[in-house]
């Protein structure tokens, strides 16, 4: 894995990701393809849609040795949290037509989950479709759709039945193609950083058809539980906390900092390396369960949470240690940028289901602690 | 006399504050920042000429203000205000470069309004990136300093430089003379920057502005102010962020109800509120200490006072953002905006630097 890395992706795309800075949609999309051609594009798969048949450990080993090599991440929207599902609950006409095309990463998908009003609850979502024919007819807004300007395509959730006793039971999960459905119309959320990663999207009548609905009317937000288990193995990102930490050492080597400057960051990446141990033995040990046919469990919540936070850690150290330079922006070269760098993980924490939310599940789900007002968890993302 | 002009002083510096918190709004700053990100470098005509001619130059440099005591309290009011409009424009280093020509007793060396950026080493104590050698009728320098904040707006660079026998010069060096390379940028919290290398330049003597270990009080002096300034900068930030965050608090709704109904929510605001009032109140009394100068009594308060703001900036950035949800990343939204300005100075100000320094001062008892 690690020879085939260091063999078949671009040397400045390597370089790139191991300095943090970025890497373009398109060069991801190279190193996607070249990732197709070896089979290696979706080793979880089962094998019969292209997938490679290993165990999960061997699955869990393949995602933090790329990353800790330094290869691009690929979107995880089709391949990662849409794919399982279709494969699970998907029509035969659906997996023949969309997997093929998620595998070799031709098409590029999107997930519109969020909407203004439904971010960490997101069971309060009210996108609304309703079925005329054979087609739904779709009318409301998503919110924060990373890359839906460049998406092929588009797994939503809407609000199906909205008299349902329980907002989670009148949700459905319909596919969209972004490129070809007039009344689909996407408008750019800029963030700090200055790129435009994500997006509002807003349906005015958009019309799809009813063969896109996947599994059954009114049981998406089970399909969504599904989607958003689908990560739990690799969710702390150990491989690409070991790759950083093995930049660390070296910035701060060549640095230009003071004997007790480089003294003090040596000591913070100590710490972040010793975190790291416990945050990686509680991943191999949700990942030896698994193995037993436990699905992953609280574990997950804990690893979700320290993992967004040895991120935070890991990107500011590198700002630490390279000095006032990380401040700046623009300009290529390994020292700017990083500020901006460090502002972008301060994402992990808020979506897939932000620390606060997390810790509400382990409180209510694990400890058993009820609220005094018993919604805050109902709803929230799993 | 120093009443009355202490009086002018306290209006101007209100009528900054006024200026940015009434009639300079978020979206007017913000474009702006974004102007300079498209390379067009600072634009002045919109904010500057309205400070200049409020006088930030006056406020820290007019004949009596370096005597005033409480001319420092007046350059700290605009500081404070500029944080906490999230306003780009150097007016902290326009003021400080006024000041320290002011402190080095030569004020006569900038013209009227003429902007000063002071170099990052002087302003940080730390050993300068620059040499000079003495030649026929003037200096020769060369060296390279990075990161001056306000440099890619400088006109003057005030930097400072050991000739061959190890002494202190301060120069004041036109951003334009030849050799000389600035080379400006934009920080991501929007402010500008340059980075100056001087490549065997040529000065004539009058660049020269004092020189000798005389020049030692007034580094260790512009040293103490600028690193109190900055936090009253950060003071102002953190003023919008709690604000802004209690706001988000009470208005934004998930589960049927405000997010502040939410008890770990709302602790964390109560924290932020105390760690505010912490910090603005040990630099208040900091910048009070520092009106007499850099005593070991002010510089102990200082270190105090830095370690505390850069602590309370990082709670309050890290915390404005992730309370504001996904609208803490964005560009439209202030939230980020005072994450990126807050970062920056408590990276510039490390509170574990500081607190070494701290350790390594003598024991007040001691000191005198
Ligand atoms: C860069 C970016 C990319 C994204 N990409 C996608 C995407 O592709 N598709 C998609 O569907 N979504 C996407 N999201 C949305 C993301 O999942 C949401 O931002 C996230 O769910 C949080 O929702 P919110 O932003 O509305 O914050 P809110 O839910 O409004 O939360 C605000 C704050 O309140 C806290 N809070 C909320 N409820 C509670 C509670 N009960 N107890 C304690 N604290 C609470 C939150 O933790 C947070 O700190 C993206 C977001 C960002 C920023």
């Amino acid at each position: 894995m690690r020879d085939f890395v260091h063999s078949n992706l671009d040397q400045d795309v390597r370089r790139r990701v191991i300095c943090a800075q970025p890497v373009s949609l398109e060069e991801k999309r190279v190193w996607h393809a070249t990732l197709a051609r070896q089979g290696w594009a979706a080793p979880h798969w089962p094998v019969e849609w292209g997938g490679t048949g290993w165990s999960p450990a061997k699955n869990y080993l393949f995602v933090e040795t790329l990353a800790e090599e330094g290869a691009p991440e690929l979107s995880p929207f089709g391949l990662q949290l849409l794919a399982p599902v279709l494969i699970r609950y998907g029509t035969e006409q659906q997996k023949r037509s969309y997997l093929p095309k998620i595998l070799s990463g031709e098409h590029r998908w999107c997930q519109g989950f969020s909407e203004p009003g439904a971010g960490s609850d997101l069971a309060s979502l009210k996108t609304r479709a309703v079925l005329d024919g054979d087609q739904w007819v779709i009318n409301g807004q998503k919110m924060w759709t990373t890359v839906a300007h460049a998406a092929d395509m588009m797994f939503c959730l809407v609000r199906t039945d909205p008299d349902a006793p329980r907002p989670q039971m009148g949700i459905s999960m319909l596919l969209i193609d972004m490129k070809n459905t007039p009344g689909v119309d996407v408008r750019p959320i800029m963030l700090l950083n200055g790129e435009r990663t994500t997006n509002e999207v807003y349906f005015d009548n958009a019309r799809v058809p009813a063969a896109n609905l996947v599994g059954e009317v009114n049981e998406g937000w089970n399909y969504t539980r599904v989607v958003l288990g689908n990560e739990r193995l690799n969710i702390a990102r150990v491989g690409l906390c070991k790759r950083q930490l093995r930049h660390l050492e070296q910035v701060v080597g060549r640095s230009g900092l003071s004997g007790e400057g480089r003294k003090r960051i040596r000591r913070h990446i100590a710490g972040v390396a010793l975190d790291l141990m416990s945050v990686e033995a509680l991943s191999l040990r949700m990942l030896g369960r698994y193995q037993l046919g436990d699905a992953p469990g609280f574990e997950a919540n804990f690893l979700k949470l320290k993992g967004a936070e040895l991120q935070q850690r890991l990107t500011r150290l590198l700002v630490e240690a390279t000095g006032p330079s990380a401040l700046r922006l623009g300009a290529d070269g390994e020292d700017s940028n990083l500020l901006k760098n460090h502002f972008d993980t301060r994402v992990v924490s808020i979506y897939g289901g932000s620390s606060e939310v997390q810790r509400n599940i382990v409180a209510k789900g694990m400890l058993g602690l009820t609220k005094p007002a018993s919604t805050a968890v109902k709803g929230a993302r799993a | 006399m120093i009443d009355t002009q202490d009086d002018v002083r306290r209006m101007l510096a209100d009528g900054v504050d006024r200026l940015l918190e009434r009639e300079y709004g978020f979206e007017q700053r913000d474009a702006m920042r974004k102007a300079m990100a498209t390379g067009q470098g600072l634009d002045k005509s919109v904010l500057w000429p309205r400070l200049e001619e409020l006088g930030i130059f006056m406020l820290a440099a007019d004949k009596d203000a370096v005597q005033d005591p409480a001319s420092l309290g007046h350059m700290s009011v605009v500081a404070e205000a500029m944080g906490r409009g999230l306003a780009i424009e150097p007016a902290l280093p326009a003021m400080l470069g006024a000041r320290l020509a002011a402190l080095a007793g030569t004020a006569g060396v900038l013209a009227d309004g003429q902007l000063a950026v002071v170099a990052p080493s002087i302003l940080h104590g730390r050993e300068s990136g620059f040499g000079a050698e003495a030649m026929d009728g003037g200096w020769r320098l060369s060296g390279q300093e990075d990161v001056w904040l306000g440099g890619d707006a400088a006109q003057i660079l005030l930097l400072s430089a050991r000739d061959m026998q190890g002494v202190p010069h301060l120069f004041a060096m036109p951003a334009d003379q030849p050799g000389v390379t600035c080379t400006p940028y934009q920080l991501f919290d929007g402010r500008g920057a340059a980075n100056v290398a001087l490549n065997s330049v040529e000065t004539n003597p009058a660049y020269l502005v004092a020189q000798g270990e005389a020049l030692a009080d007034a580094f260790e002096r512009i040293e103490l102010e600028a690193s109190l300034l900055n936090a009253c900068d950060a003071v102002g930030a953190m003023r919008g962020a709690n604000a802004l965050t209690l706001e988000q608090l009470q208005t934004r709704h998930q589960f049927g109800r405000p997010i502040g109904a939410f008890q770990a929510l709302q602790h964390r605001m109560v924290d932020m509120s105390l760690v505010l009032e912490l910090a603005d109140a040990l630099v208040a009394q900091a910048m009070v200490a520092a009106c007499n100068g850099p005593d070991a009594g002010g510089w102990r308060l200082a270190c105090g006072a830095l370690v505390r703001t850069a602590l309370s900036s990082r709670q309050i950035a890290e915390e404005t953002v992730q309370m504001h949800g996904g609208m803490g990343l964005t560009e439209e939204y202030p939230a980020a905006h005072y994450f990126a300005r807050l970062t920056s100075f408590e990276l510039l100000y490390p509170a574990e630097e500081w607190t070494e320094r701290f350790a390594r001062l003598a024991p007040l008892d001691k000191a005198a």
